[in-house]
């Protein structure tokens, strides 16, 4: 069966909450798409659990270099510490790099994995050992708990590869200029700060009062990226730490309503997540008030939702963090799109983009400027439809 | 390799055994040459699609040339090779030359980890999730009722 191509969606897409406003695109053309193979899950089952063998395999190849006939100390051993981080809803971190201090002047350094772990391993029973989530701010990490690891992870056989510690970057702020796709939650993450950090900086001031709000920023805007608060925390080996980083997820809200506007609730869903790394499907109901809702990553970079069942299945495709200011044509034409009023390709404020706004201020029961058809973007008689559509949009 | 007697205690004798470096040379070869063998039979085994259309004696060719490559990123013990070519079992023998998987040779090289052995762990991390998920999506979109893949 093919996802049916929808015409204006029936259902409103009324906002995004917490997470950047996005840009509906593609909803009458759905992306290419490829048949599926029959056996497709069958092999995607035997590729996952062949490598789980594989890697159990090479769990029983011993230490030494396939060369070396020289054995080495089998006396040789020493303790593991294990690091995993997470964001507040318990999904995992990847890719933050993590350092072990020994001493001033000994450091291992490692960085969390998919599965938002990381390992330390041939550290010294009864000696305190300092962590230290490098790339964060101090504010956004804490150590929410610890365990004891099982006798078996406690224990390596390899030594420590203690180094120097790098060079700190100078603590200084740092100017970042945004680009297309960027709110205060993207570059936040980035710079490892939590975004409330950011917006409330006497240092955007200025940008706060000139955009209202942290998720619709304007290429070219910039954003000024205070100096990192450092800290360390006492941790001990053999133990796992779990590391919890506040501020970092978001949610995705989507708003699906019938036609008569009543909510469509507990209407399944499926929605892909695209990011750098690839593509993940989830699926859901939404909620009594027709909100579909999903915490995210604010490196998730498209949104793609397929709603209903059936021969009613709808296909709904979000750009996020690519929504310009309100103030901007782009960004007052994507908002209209996005409400169902089509303002076509137009680069100016042309005739489909006064069409739209006429008919949305007509549904909305606004006055309608006499002279529309002649009335510049920025005029103050349009600033009604502004304020309107910005309210509906993020209500 | 000869034995010398360095002394006498009671009836027993004390011997220290002698190796010159080619002897251990030549043995490490041999041991080297049994471990390319050993890990022909775990391609074999668990990436199947792999071996296709090599014989034995491209088979060896091929792993050699991977150990040699897992070396330049410092993975030097049995287990390291073994798991590095697992990530050559999963995305193949010249999986560093493609574009698509230039993330695993940043990741295999990244400075910002200390240890060899969890550089590759972050490479294997990864594709194991991936795997999981891929499995996850077709799972998911057939409880959808979706019988066709979305791919973007």
């Amino acid at each position: 069966m093919k996802i049916p191509q929808t015409g204006p969606p029936t259902a409103n897409f009324t906002g995004v909450n917490e997470c950047e406003v996005s840009e509906v695109f593609g909803w009458d053309e759905p992306g290419p798409s490829q048949e599926e193979d029959p056996g497709a899950t069958e092999k995607a089952a035997a590729r996952l659990k062949n490598l789980e063998a594989a890697e159990q395999a090479a769990s029983l190849q011993g230490p030494d270099p396939p060369e070396d006939p020289v054995q080495p100390c089998p006396l040789q051993q020493g303790l593991a510490l294990e690091v995993v981080v997470t964001a507040a809803d318990n999904c995992p971190l990847p890719d933050l790099p993590v350092q072990l201090w020994k001493s001033d002047s000994e450091v291992l350094s490692g960085k969390t994995k998919a599965t938002g772990g990381v390992r330390f391993i041939g550290l010294e029973k009864g000696v305190q050992y300092r962590l230290k989530l490098s790339s964060l701010d101090a504010d956004l990490w804490k150590v929410a708990g610890s365990e004891s690891l099982t006798e078996d992870r406690a224990k390596t056989k390899k030594g420590a590869d203690w180094q120097a510690p790098p060079k700190e970057e100078q603590a200084a702020q740092i100017d970042h200029e945004v680009v297309q796709g960027e709110t205060i939650a993207t570059i936040g993450f980035s710079y490892g700060c939590l975004p409330d950090t950011l917006w409330n900086s006497p240092a955007n001031k200025d940008l706060k009062d000139k955009r209202k709000k942290p998720d619709v920023l304007y290429p070219g805007d910039k954003v000024v990226i205070p100096a990192k608060q450092k800290k360390t925390e006492s941790v001990e080996p053999g133990k796992l730490y779990k590391v919890s980083c506040k501020g970092v997820s978001e949610m995705l809200r989507v708003r699906f309503l019938a036609g008569d506007d009543k909510p469509r609730k507990d209407t399944p869903y499926l929605i892909t997540l695209v990011d750098d790394e690839g593509v993940e499907d989830r699926t859901g109901k939404t909620n009594g008030e027709g909100f579909l809702e999903e915490a995210i990553l604010p490196t998730v970079k498209q949104a793609e939702i397929t709603v209903g069942s059936g021969d009613e299945q709808e296909f709904y495709a979000y750009n996020l963090g690519n929504l310009d200011p309100i103030d901007t044509l782009s960004g007052f034409q994507e908002r209209l799109n996005n409400m169902g009023y089509f303002c076509g390709n137009e680069l100016e404020f042309g005739p489909a983009t006064r069409r739209a706004v006429r008919n949305f201020l007509t549904d909305n029961k606004l006055k309608v400027p006499e002279n529309l058809k002649d009335l510049p973007l920025e005029d103050k008689q349009l600033d009604d439809a502004r304020q309107h559509l910005e309210k509906m949009y993020l209500s | 390799m000869r034995l010398r007697q360095i002394g006498r205690c009671g009836k027993l004798n004390w011997f220290v055994i002698q190796i010159r470096n080619q002897q251990l040379f030549a043995l490490g070869k041999a041991l080297e040459q049994r471990f390319v063998q050993e890990m022909a039979e775990h391609i074999r085994a668990y990436f199947p699609e792999r071996a296709e259309d090599l014989d034995q004696a491209a088979m060896e060719r091929r792993i050699a040339e991977a150990l040699t490559t897992a070396r330049t990123h410092g993975l030097r013990s049995k287990q390291d090779c073994c798991r590095y070519l697992n990530v050559v079992g999963v995305c193949g023998w010249d999986f560093e030359r493609e574009e698509k998987y230039a993330w695993a040779v940043r990741a295999l090289n990244d400075p910002e980890v200390t240890s060899p052995s969890e550089r590759l762990d972050g490479v294997l991390a990864r594709c194991l999730r991936r795997l999981k998920t891929d499995l996850n999506n077709l799972e998911q979109r057939r409880q959808f009722g979706l019988d066709e893949v979305h791919s973007l």
